[in-house]
């Protein structure tokens, strides 16, 4: 049996976690009429280049983040805001297909970075998920906590995990920097919150569990390898496949 | 649980990095912290005089970047009063409240008897101005709210606001001091830093 085989994985996050996954429902193939090129734009239709150690990641991310990466001592990196109208006409530019990265001020990118994750027809991170992440966040162990967290995101369809470990990776470079622009990694966690993980309902809308959406994203950024296909970091599903 | 009736909510709103929990802490527990902590949301209680009784009032102070739209919806709704803080120190954080502004004013319908106070907060930092006291003013009365420049930092009419802000609601009688007690006395609500034991 695969160890990727998502009905394993399941049973392995019920059994040993007691977290049970909503089933991801099937996405239906969306037509973008508007046109755009980057922002709105499902995930499988945005221009992508291929990374080894990531896998495909949207060319957008790739190059947003890299000019960011180049700037991360920014003060208040993705929290400052940048100028709206400046915003709105980078924007403009970059869905007619423009580059024009190159001279833009860093706030203003990272605002179009939080505003393309937001915009993905699909998120990043499925509300079919949301549960679960929240649930294994709140387990006791450390080494549970990050083994549920990893097996969740093996459930993830690969475009999403690719773009997230991209991502993740370049947030917690971003974090590394936190003496100089003061975004340590909860921080950054805060600001992308309503981006990667926002609360679905009311319910959802308390503190103490808008908090805890927080430490998911928290845990991820200082842990990107969690969306990495590197089997040697994989929790110890095999031992417990071969018991069947 | 419904919500205790007499409770009267005050909601903080603004661009990230202006100040608006260092209002908010400066106010409920005089003091300042020089710490960069971006705001989830938090809400503080503190008892206050009302009509010759006592009421709750809760501040809930929220996060300056990207407020999801259904929980600032949610916000708005459930708000008696407003402070809308920018920074004077930043042209930029003026400019983002305009969208809270017109949120609130379709939510509510009409702001004339909701007391909405405009903030224009790092007084203290002259050499960084870029918003005039005099351009704050204009905005207020443009949006027929209050105006006030503050420094959390200095504690420079960080009380006042508040008082200011109560003097505003016109349906009921409300004070800060509450007679025979000191006013202050406060306890936060369902903050959780750092823990997740809660589920």
């Amino acid at each position: 049996m695969k160890v990727t085989d998502s009905s394993v994985i399941r049973l392995h996050l019920q059994v040993l976690y007691g977290i049970s996954v909503k089933r991801l429902e099937k996405r239906k193939e969306r037509l973008v009429l508007s046109g755009a090129k980057v922002f709105g734009v499902p995930l499988e239709s945005l221009p992508r280049q291929y990374l080894p150690e990531f896998g495909l990641v949207p060319c957008f991310l790739v190059d947003s983040c890299s000019f960011l990466l180049e700037r991360a001592g920014s003060v208040g990196l993705f929290r400052k805001s940048g100028s709206l109208p400046r915003i709105k006409a980078l924007r403009a530019k970059l869905n007619g297909g423009e580059g024009c990265l190159s001279t833009a001020p860093p706030y203003d990118v990272a605002a179009l970075i939080k505003q393309f994750c937001r915009e993905l027809p699909e998120p990043l991170l499925p509300c079919e998920l949301h549960a679960a992440l929240l649930k294994a966040q709140t387990l006791p162990g450390l080494q549970d906590r990050m083994s549920a967290l990893q097996l969740l995101s093996c459930l993830l369809p690969a475009r999403n995990c690719s773009s997230l470990h991209y991502l993740f990776h370049f947030l917690s470079k971003v974090s590394q920097r936190c003496s100089e622009n003061l975004m340590t990694s909860s921080n950054l966690a805060t600001v992308f919150m309503p981006c990667l993980l926002p609360p679905p309902n009311k319910t959802e809308m308390s503190q103490v569990r808008l908090e805890l959406r927080v430490l998911v994203l928290q845990t991820f950024i200082e842990n990107p390898h969690l969306f990495g296909n590197d089997p040697s970091c994989k929790p110890s599903v095999q031992p417990a496949c071969s018991d069947h | 649980m419904p919500e205790q009736s007499n409770d009267y909510r005050v909601v903080v709103f603004g661009a990230g990095g202006v100040g608006k929990s260092s209002l908010v802490l400066r106010f409920v527990k005089g003091t300042f912290r020089d710490t960069y902590i971006p705001t989830v949301e938090d809400t503080y209680t503190q008892v206050i005089s009302c009509d010759k009784s006592v009421c709750t009032l809760q501040i809930t102070d929220t996060t300056g970047s990207h407020q999801f739209p259904a929980m600032q919806r949610l916000s708005i709704s459930k708000g008696h009063a407003f402070i809308l803080v920018y920074s004077i120190t930043s042209r930029q954080s003026i400019e983002e409240l305009k969208p809270i502004y017109q949120q609130i004013l379709a939510i509510k319908g009409s702001v004339e008897s909701i007391p909405i106070m405009l903030v224009g907060n790092k007084s203290d930092e002259t050499a960084q101005r870029e918003v005039e006291s005099k351009e704050g003013e204009a905005q207020a009365t443009a949006w027929k709210c209050a105006f006030m420049e503050t420094s959390a930092k200095t504690n420079f009419n960080v009380k006042e606001l508040f008082q200011e802000l109560l003097a505003l609601e016109k349906k009921r009688d409300m004070s800060l001091s509450i007679d025979g007690k000191r006013w202050g006395k406060q306890k936060r609500t369902d903050k959780l830093k750092g823990k997740c034991s809660v589920m």
